[in-house]
């Protein structure tokens, strides 16, 4: 059976009382229901979809395909997405969706974002409406439309009416609408014509539209709406309709880094991770700098970044990596604590392709999607799907003396409850040569004498372990429950005593 | 084996300031480490092992149970439109 990656994921809690988990799969939305994988809509194969909850209503964009809806008893291409512009992206915010990086007629307007009018009755329209077969006559206001539904999508007094192709191309404005298919203009057209293309509406605002870049995604930051480009990033005041950018932070080429939390909206670049509060925007990723400038990492842009809402932690899969001095990654990922502030890595078997958090039966979870036709949980258990996690912390060189002075190390005193499959590997750091004036390291790992058969155990160094300096790795790799690593206590002795 | 009445020793008890590989190594805080791969610094000052993940449900197939849907007909032309038919199958679920 072929494997196809899951290109979209979003979790729905229906009103009804359904919680479901949506994966786009293959050519196909998928809701996760009582068990099950149930098969929707037909869509373009392999497409990175994005989604949005409204109106108890799940609304799904990619790019190419016409925007759809799923209610919890069917998809539907022809409902509350009718007469709305083509999206990349999508995001729901103060009572509206908005839809960024479009297409109209084939179109595309990649810095335009166009929002749908206020909901009534439990359904909304868009604002838009376009077609081929505009009929204009000379020396007239009048124009139609034979396909058009200029009032049912409430296209309104003011709007922008573009022809976009034919001897009247230019934009217009409308005086009224008389129906569905009529709309008198502020001014008579030049020609009479034919089938000529146009789209009138006034939802919509571009974010940037000079730089010859792109809209990447939507965040939220202080009750704004974040809009990342490539190279920029921008926030949006839907009330008071302002668009600001967001002055000395780049955007972002990985639309699914995009995660909030805690007020802030981060995102990966490859320069770094970046945030914002929706003043100002920071990097935060200094203390780890080392992975954006000098590991290889094989594709930024395929970045995954979720939120764990139990530990507060903004985690960023970025996928395989290297870093200079070695050390190899299958799923690199950067874990950032917004509590504490601190990084961590891990390092999956399987790559990553989507995220989505689930409020599932009252539990705040998280799901990803992988490249081979599976959805799992994360963060939870005690094994990758089985496998054992395998797992290591290096310390920094500890010099009990100082730098300049030689001890000679005698045994490490372990403080790990749980740990029997913990191995503790030591280097020796600026040893003594046999010349004066020369200090040399241990290049390889050496492994303490010792087992963790309890919670307080002794280790010891092979013999002669003179230097100035010793630097202590950790390891374990095991499928049970984690050990808990509370305290290591070096012992050593004065080099002239020893 | 005896302690040995001029030993002195130094504690590692205290990790919480996470990875950093910003500095050297001679600027670093105590509580810093150079790298920390599957591990979290939950309880704090200590370290211990990250949780895992689990499938959900089945491996996603061709052969999963398809849902009705509506059929769509955009009235532009130039815009892609999908046609869809409503059926109901009851083919093996995945």
């Amino acid at each position: 059976m072929a494997a196809y990656k899951v290109t979209g994921l979003h979790s729905h809690n229906f009103i009804s009382g359904s919680e479901e988990l949506i994966a786009v799969w293959h050519k196909t939305p998928l809701a996760y229901r009582s068990g099950s994988w149930i098969r929707g809509a037909t869509l373009t194969d392999g497409l990175d979809a994005y989604m949005a909850s409204y109106l108890d209503k799940v609304f799904l964009v990619n790019g190419t395909d016409n925007n759809c809806e799923y209610n919890g008893n069917y998809w539907t291409f022809s409902e509350n997405t009718l007469g709305s512009p083509i999206a990349k992206y999508i995001i729901s915010h103060e009572s509206r969706l908005f839809l960024y990086n479009i297409k109209i007629l084939g179109t595309r307007y990649p810095s335009r974002v166009w929002f749908c009018d206020l909901p009534s009755l439990g359904t909304v329209t868009w604002g838009l409406d376009y077609g081929t077969d505009l009929v204009t006559t000379a020396g007239d206001a009048t124009i139609t439309s034979a396909t058009a539904h200029f009032k049912t999508r409430n296209i309104k007094i003011g709007d922008p009416f573009f022809i976009t192709t034919g001897t009247n191309r230019g934009e217009y404005s409308v005086l009224s609408v008389t129906d569905d298919n009529t709309i008198e203009l502020t001014e008579n057209l030049t020609f009479t014509a034919s089938g000529s293309s146009f789209w009138v509406g006034s939802n919509w605002f571009d974010v940037g539209t000079e730089d010859g870049d792109e809209g990447m995604g939507f965040g939220i930051a202080s009750n704004e709406i974040v809009c990342l480009k490539k190279n920029s990033a921008y926030r949006y005041n839907v009330a008071g309709q302002t668009l600001r950018q967001i002055k000395d932070v780049p955007g972002t080429i990985s639309p699914k880094s995009i995660v909030n939390w805690g007020g802030y909206c981060y995102w990966l670049h490859p320069s770094g991770i970046y945030r914002t509060g929706g003043g100002v925007g920071e990097k935060i990723s200094n203390a780890i700098e080392h992975i954006f400038r000098t590991a290889t990492v094989s594709d930024f842009t395929g970045t995954v970044a979720w939120v764990n809402q139990l530990d507060s932690t903004v985690n960023f899969s970025i996928g395989s990596a290297t870093f200079e001095d070695g050390d190899s990654f299958t799923n690199l990922t950067i874990s950032f604590d917004t509590n504490s502030k601190i990084f961590a890595y891990r390092d999956y078997p399987k790559n990553f392709k989507v995220a989505a958090p689930w409020l599932r039966s009252s539990n705040p979870e998280v799901y990803i999607g992988d490249d081979s036709s599976g959805v799992f949980q994360m963060d939870t258990g005690t094994s990758f799907d089985g496998n054992n996690i395998p797992c290591e912390v290096e310390y920094y060189t500890v010099y009990p003396s100082g730098e300049e002075a030689v001890v000679t190390f005698n045994r490490i005193r372990s403080y790990i409850k749980n740990g029997p499959d913990v191995q503790i590997f030591y280097k020796l750091i600026y040893k003594p040569t046999n010349q004066e004036d020369v200090w040399t390291s241990d290049e390889t790992w050496n492994p303490m004498i010792g087992s963790q058969v309890s919670d307080r155990v002794d280790w010891y160094f092979l013999i002669d372990a003179r230097a100035s300096g010793v630097k202590i790795k950790v390891v374990e790799s095991g499928a049970d429950e984690s050990f808990v690593l509370e305290k290591l206590t070096i012992y050593y002795s004065s080099a002239a005593n020893s | 084996m005896a302690t040995n009445l001029t030993e002195k020793n130094k504690d590692l008890k205290d990790v919480s300031g996470g990875v950093q590989t910003k500095t050297t190594q001679f600027l670093r805080k105590d509580n810093q480490v150079e790298s920390a791969t599957n591990v979290s610094f939950g309880p704090i000052g200590g370290i211990e092992k990250i949780e895992g993940y689990s499938q959900l449900g089945n491996t996603i197939t061709t052969s999963s149970t398809s849902s009705s849907t509506t059929s769509s007909t955009s009235t532009s032309t130039s815009t892609s439109s999908t046609t869809s038919t409503s059926t109901s199958t009851t083919s093996t679920t995945s």
